[in-house]
């Protein structure tokens, strides 16, 4: 497919990031993405940036513990991924403006993806809250509710 | 009030529900279905709302929204839980942001099967909890008239 | 939250939303006001989120397609079919071209289905509750068709790893096509009296105005993108069948709300126009290959959806379950650029700005 063809993924070290950002920015290159992965080491930080339709991916490699710079001061898009990142994955990325203070998805979201858990594993449930019972239905609720499940 | 049956004042909210279930919602009101001929009238207020449309499951960040929604509304009141995620998280149900149905926020008194639901089903839905609804409108009434304080009142002035 | 700011002098924070009187979907916005201006604006999101990203770890490759259908229901389609191509160019799979050719109707289909409900929300937020019950009961003739080709109303279901899973005959589609010219006949309608009516044109011109270089440079992408003036379609890059068609995008230059509006209403016209040169020219054959074995390696597809460019990116290790998927969605892309607008604009515009990007909630949370 012809997608793949313009789209190319380079792996640099985290002090080439800044550098390297403010380059694709002369050049015109606009941010289309950031994602995270959490691997066996660390977690890998993807920056996709377009220009036309071609694609270009820097990929980082970081420690649990290493902290990342923020691209926001090139990129203002970015703050939304990067918030993102930080609140689901635990990833350290310094001076993000805006900086939501881990809030940005609401304090009660689990930080699921964060390194803290097993590879692999289900997350734990997130604990039961205190619900009023439920009433047992009356009757037209009850079929239905039969046949909500099957 | 006899034969007289009340229009029934709707508030919908989208819990983490994927929009298919809401537009579905919507649908409803449209001239293809159109719940208005039931006397169904849509309002953002929950203060004049008997019935909750909840579509979509429960999430850590939504609960007390949805409770609070809820909390809102004069009695009698009912609730509708529309499609799978309503019921039971429905596809969403392992993610870990899915707490389950809207049952483990509120009661909830019509399921309405579906992912998507239809909306003839959504209507259905509907016109059974306005039959619970006129059940409940009824043993309010009956009911002594300070036995529930503060939940009456809207009631009795009905 | 810092980011929020602090009410200095003559400041107000105002909190707009969860519950909103545009959306059924909640989006929260922290309003800061210098009077009436907005000088502020900070999304909170969370609402909606639900992790299903995450759930890839924990079904069959081939059964999240079905997850990813309902990462949201207005562009079901799409988000499942971004799923299977990043997972067919995973394992080379070459879906046959029947298979192409549907998915491509597919999908022009929800374009016109999404638009026209945009259309119809649009109208109802104006006001013109006439409107939006003719917009919609347009609209239903378009869930119809989905539902005899398809299978489903808003959920397709209809796409999966290798190709798709129905395949209509070829009458049904001709069918279809003549009840869709009754949409298309009807749009126009429609369109003329939303466009041309005082009211709404004094509440769209001039408001929310993006300039060309911002819209580009703040990552906007679909109808907000092209009503600024770029060119920009991920469907000229070329999936599915799109190569062999010819379409026009859709560009207008004033990049203010009516700008917005017009690039859907003419994109309406043209889907519906593309539907019907695609069941014209739909080939014969089979829908879809078989699939064996399990991905490794990695996938990014770009496609454009009725709301702009989705980016998917699928990461397998040759297990059934792939270890990482991601999606970012068109209305994320645009936050930043819904920020930029709402900010030095009057709050009673606020309402009209979020309405003109068209925000999907849902799938902006995943
Ligand atoms: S039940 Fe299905 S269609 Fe409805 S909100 Fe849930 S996933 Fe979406």
């Amino acid at each position: 497919m012809s997608e793949h063809e313009t789209h190319e993924v380079e792996n640099i070290s985290t002090n080439l990031l800044l550098q390297t950002v403010d380059s694709l920015l002369l050049d015109g290159w606009r941010l289309i993405q950031v994602l995270a992965l959490s691997t066996t080491e660390g977690y890998e930080v993807n920056y996709s940036f377009g220009g036309g339709y071609a694609m270009k991916t820097l990929r980082l490699h970081v420690g649990p513990k290493q902290s990342v710079p923020s691209i926001t001061s090139y990129y203002a898009a970015a703050a939304y991924y990067e918030n993102e990142m930080r609140d689901l994955f635990g990833v350290r990325i310094e001076r993000i403006h805006p900086d939501w203070h881990n809030d940005i998805m609401g304090e009660k979201t689990p930080r699921a993806f964060s390194r803290v858990r097993v590879q692999g594993t289900s997350v734990e449930r997130p604990v039961p809250l205190d619900a009023p019972p439920v009433p047992l239905a009356s009757s037209p609720a009850a079929d239905a509710q039969e046949g909500a499940i099957k | 009030m006899g034969g007289v049956e009340r229009s029934i004042w709707i508030v919908h909210y989208d819990a983490s529900s994927c929009n298919g279930c809401d537009i579905e919602v919507l649908a409803c009101l449209t001239p293809v279905y159109d719940a208005e001929r039931f006397g169904c009238i849509v309002t953002g207020d929950p203060k004049q709302a008997d019935l909750l449309l909840v579509t979509g499951g429960v999430n850590n960040r939504n609960v007390e929204v949805l409770k609070s929604i809820y909390g809102q509304m004069p009695e009698p009141r009912a609730v509708v839980a529309i499609g799978a995620c309503a019921y039971s998280g429905g596809v969403f149900s392992e993610c870990y942001n899915v707490c389950g149905g809207v049952a483990t926020a509120i009661p909830v008194d019509v399921y309405v099967p579906g992912c998507a639901a239809k909306p003839e089903s959504i209507l259905d839905g509907v016109l059974r909890a306005a039959a619970i609804l006129k059940e409940r409108r009824v043993a309010l009434r009956s009911a002594p008239r300070n036995a529930k304080k503060g939940s009456t009142e809207e009631g009795a002035r009905r | 939250m810092s980011g929020s700011p602090n009410a200095g002098p003559g400041l107000t924070v105002i909190p707009f939303g969860p519950q909103h009187p545009v959306l059924p979907e909640p989006l929260h916005f922290d309003l800061t006001l210098q009077d009436e201006k907005v000088v502020d604006a900070i999304p909170q999101i969370g609402y909606i989120h639900r992790g299903l990203e995450m759930l890839v770890e924990k079904r069959d490759f081939t059964d999240y397609v079905h997850v990813a259908e309902r990462i949201c229901g207005i562009c079901s389609f799409m988000h499942g079919m971004g799923y299977c191509e990043a997972i067919e160019t995973i394992m080379d799979l070459t879906v046959p071209d029947r298979g192409r050719w549907l998915r491509t109707f597919w999908c022009e289909l929800e374009r016109v289905h999404s638009h026209l409900m945009w259309l119809g929300l649009a109208a109802d937020a104006f006001g013109f509750e006439n409107l939006f019950h003719a917009t919609w009961r347009a609209r239903e003739i378009v869930l119809d068709v989905a539902e005899e080709t398809a299978g489903g109303r808003v959920i397709y279901g209809s796409c999966i790893v290798g190709g798709t899973s129905t395949n209509p005959e070829n009458e049904t589609l001709d069918r279809c096509v003549k009840e869709l010219s009754k949409v298309r006949a009807e749009t126009i309608r429609l369109a003329e009296v939303f466009i041309g009516e005082p009211t709404v044109r004094h509440r769209l011109e001039k408001v929310g105005v993006l300039g060309r270089g911002k819209a580009y440079a703040l990552g906007a992408v679909g109808p907000m993108l092209r009503a600024s003036g770029v060119d920009y379609d991920m469907r000229r890059k070329g999936y599915e069948a799109y190569p062999e068609l010819t379409f026009a995008t859709m560009v207008e230059t004033s990049g203010d709300c009516m700008a917005r509006a017009k690039v859907r209403i003419r994109e309406i016209d043209e889907s519906l126009r593309l539907l019907g040169e695609i069941v014209a020219r739909m080939p014969g054959g089979p829908v879809a290959v078989p699939v064996k074995g399990a991905p490794e390696g990695e996938g990014w597809v770009r496609v454009e959806q009725p709301r702009g460019e989705a980016l998917y990116f699928v990461r397998a290790n040759g297990k059934r379950n792939p270890e990482r998927f991601r999606v970012r969605t068109p209305t994320f892309a645009n936050i930043p650029a819904m920020v930029e607008v709402m900010v030095g604009s009057q709050l009673a515009d606020v309402p009209t700005i979020i309405l003109t990007i068209d925000p999907c909630i849902s799938c902006t949370e995943r």
